[in-house]
């Protein structure tokens, strides 16, 4: 079958009124989190998880899909009319967008964004078709030691990437591993750190951990300090950027959207690494650098349009390596395979409803995000005015609720409980849960191709330097360690952590 | 105390015992490996970390020198306590008085003894978010939820 071929068959799933409506719900599901600050796309994600259970599994990646890249749309519209990042991957977004609202110029911001995202959108999606299936293919010739570096690798991007201390994202992504080995081995079917617990023989699930770190951590924070809250701008007018604005932001847009892409490919990397380099980039080609954080539309044209093809982007190594990217690749992970489905080079062709579905639901779902984001901007502005006293108890029920019904059982809830309470002090000592999240999805998978490459090369552990693809993926992962050990990489990463603080 | 000290000194311990752990689940060969194999190398990974950052702990030109106390300083922490014990009771008694029960109470509570909001959102809120839910539940994704033992 030819691409064409693929994608019309794709359309005609996406086109199902099962899946456009799911499609929707996601989107809207999405820019409704991205809107809200306090909740990112990972805990919307795991909280809505159980929700995907009654559903197909085509139909639920399709809404777990465009709650993802629908936060991207939604956490602009936040950080340009009240100055707070709706997501983190909208945090440089902030600067110049709040820059814009306050002359005057919130909805050419707002336009810009949505344009911006849309077209990223679009250049994502395109990428995807074309490049997912090559590499598929190539990675057939993956055995478990290329497997294994790439994971390895793919966790030290992260924690490389990590806003606080390498170090100690380091040690998380260990905790992952060590939490994701509970359980049933599988290979000798003796139980690991269960404690004689028999809700723990099937390991500790993926939707109680996430939520429980990511969003019972997330409102234990909020609820011990004040939210700031207020509207900039009451009423959002010309939405449609003029003749100079798109002069001005069609090369960023454009730029923002290729690097985007290929940073959203690449493991460990995703949205909010991509939004950064994006700005950077801007910012050091201007001719007017002064121009940046007073209300340039480079500024948020670039980043917006990155982030959104890195969420694009990020399907491509868990469709075709079954490898999440990041976190919220590791929910979908955890989602696929609740449904019976293991991602990897095969999936394509096992089922390529799922993948071409999925993929071509993502273009109609920019289509709907742009109109929810534009035409329907006075939706938002209103909900960002309802008190957060309100919204999070409804949030902590929800999580409650989806966390019970995945199992019927009391154990998961008191396990989100335990990892709402881990998260919590994780945080406030500074340590970040994203690292620990993939690590964990990824750990059985890991200690397999871990086992079976040992098990080939009868011990020997060259066998991860001498096959040239496993060297390349380890040459790479020791080559970023040993980066962060050079003082003035260390300097200039340390710079970047303390200017993200700053601005989120 | 300085709160780099007392995190890492807990992850040393925690790699410490996972360490321990796994030679009881068994280490088995390089050739051969056993149940507990991931389980010590992370395990050791995890405390060498740990190791670390107590270490670093030490250095003066560290960014983060914070004192346990000052983690909570400013904050109202006893609000995070508050929901802990509500979530914690909420999941005692789910099952023994039912969805519709329980979640009435938590989310009435949270917003009127918490937050202080008016009775009328405080009940109107909660009544309207239960009844949605059930109805999304039960009837579009055919999910049941507690009856508990007064059957509803």
């Amino acid at each position: 079958m030819t691409l064409m071929d693929n994608v019309l068959a794709g359309f005609s799933v996406a086109f199902q009124w099962h899946n456009l409506l799911f499609c929707f719900v996601g989107c809207f599901i999405g820019t409704l989190i991205g809107v809200l600050p306090g909740l990112g796309p990972v805990g919307a994600m795991s909280i809505l998880l159980p929700i995907t259970f009654g559903i197909s599994p085509v139909t639920a990646i399709i809404m777990l899909a465009g709650i993802y890249y629908g936060a991207q749309y939604g956490g602009s519209t936040t950080s340009i009319l009240v100055g707070i990042p709706g997501e983190a991957a909208s945090v440089v977004t902030t600067l110049d967008g709040h820059q814009m609202a306050l002359q005057g110029r919130a909805g050419p911001a707002l336009g810009i964004a949505a344009f911006g995202s849309f077209i990223a959108g679009t250049i994502g999606v395109i990428g995807l078709m074309v490049l997912a299936p090559p590499l598929a293919k190539l990675a057939l010739s993956f055995g478990p030691p290329e497997y294994f570096c790439l994971m390895l690798m793919g966790l030290i991007i992260l924690t490389y990437l990590a806003q606080k201390s390498m170090v100690k994202s380091l040690m998380m992504a260990g905790v992952g591993l060590i939490l994701g080995i509970v359980g049933l081995d599988t290979m000798t079917g003796l139980p690991r750190f269960t404690f004689g617990v028999s809700d723990l023989f099937d390991g500790v699930g993926i939707a109680p951990l996430s939520m429980g770190l990511f969003g019972i951590s997330e409102i234990l924070l909020n609820v011990e300090q004040k939210i700031k809250q207020g509207v900039v701008v009451d009423r959002v007018k010309n939405l449609l950027p003029n003749l100079a604005d798109w002069k001005a932001a069609y090369k960023p847009i454009f730029r923002g959207s290729v690097s985007g892409f290929f940073l959203g490919i690449l493991p460990g990397g995703g949205a909010i690494l991509a939004s950064f380099i994006a700005y950077g980039t801007e910012k050091k080609i201007s001719k007017t650098p002064e121009r940046f954080g007073n209300g340039a539309i480079e500024g948020v044209a670039a980043p917006e349009a990155a982030n959104n093809a890195a969420a694009q982007a990020a399907f491509i190594p868990l469709l075709t390596l079954g490898v999440p990217a990041n976190a919220v690749m590791g929910i979908l992970l955890g989602a696929l395979m609740i449904h019976g489905i293991s991602p990897g080079p095969m999936m394509i062709e096992k089922n390529p409803e799922l993948f071409w579905g999925t993929v071509t639901s993502m273009y109609l779902g920019n289509i709907m995000l742009l109109i929810l984001n534009l035409p329907l901007i006075g939706l938002w502005v209103k909900l960002l005015r309802v008190q957060y006293a309100v919204l999070f108890p409804l949030i902590l029920f929800i999580a409650l609720i989806g966390a019970y019904v995945i199992n019927s059982s009391e154990m998961d809830l008191y396990i989100m409980l335990l990892f709402g309470v881990v998260g919590y002090l994780m945080r406030k000592f500074e340590y970040e849960p994203a690292p620990l999240v993939l690590a964990f999805v990824l750990s059985p998978i890991l200690e397999d191709a871990m086992r079976q490459s040992l098990i080939i090369s009868s011990g020997s552990l060259s066998i991860f330097v001498t096959r040239p693809i496993a060297a390349g993926f380890l040459f790479l992962a020791v080559l970023l360690l040993a980066s962060a050990l050079l003082p003035g990489v260390r300097s200039r990463r340390n710079a970047l952590v303390a200017k993200a603080d700053e601005n989120a | 105390m300085n709160a780099e000290r007392v995190g890492s000194l807990f992850w040393m311990t925690f790699g410490g015992a996972t360490v321990y752990s796994s030679f009881e689940l068994g280490l088995g060969e390089m050739g051969q490996p056993g149940s507990g194999f991931l389980a010590f190398v992370a395990g050791c990974f995890v405390g060498l970390m740990a190791m670390i950052v107590f270490v670093q702990s030490f250095r003066t030109d560290q960014v983060s020198v914070m004192h346990l106390s000052q983690l909570w300083q400013g904050l109202k922490w006893q609000r995070a306590v508050a929901i802990t014990i509500m979530i914690t009771i909420f999941i005692a008694v789910f099952e023994t008085l039912g969805f519709f029960i329980c979640s009435f109470v938590l989310l009435s509570s949270i917003m009127r003894w918490l937050e202080g909001l008016s009775w009328k959102t405080s009940l109107l809120v909660p009544a309207v978010t239960i009844v949605i839910t059930f109805v999304l539940f039960k009837t579009v994704l055919k999910i049941s939820l507690p009856a508990g033992i007064f059957g509803f």
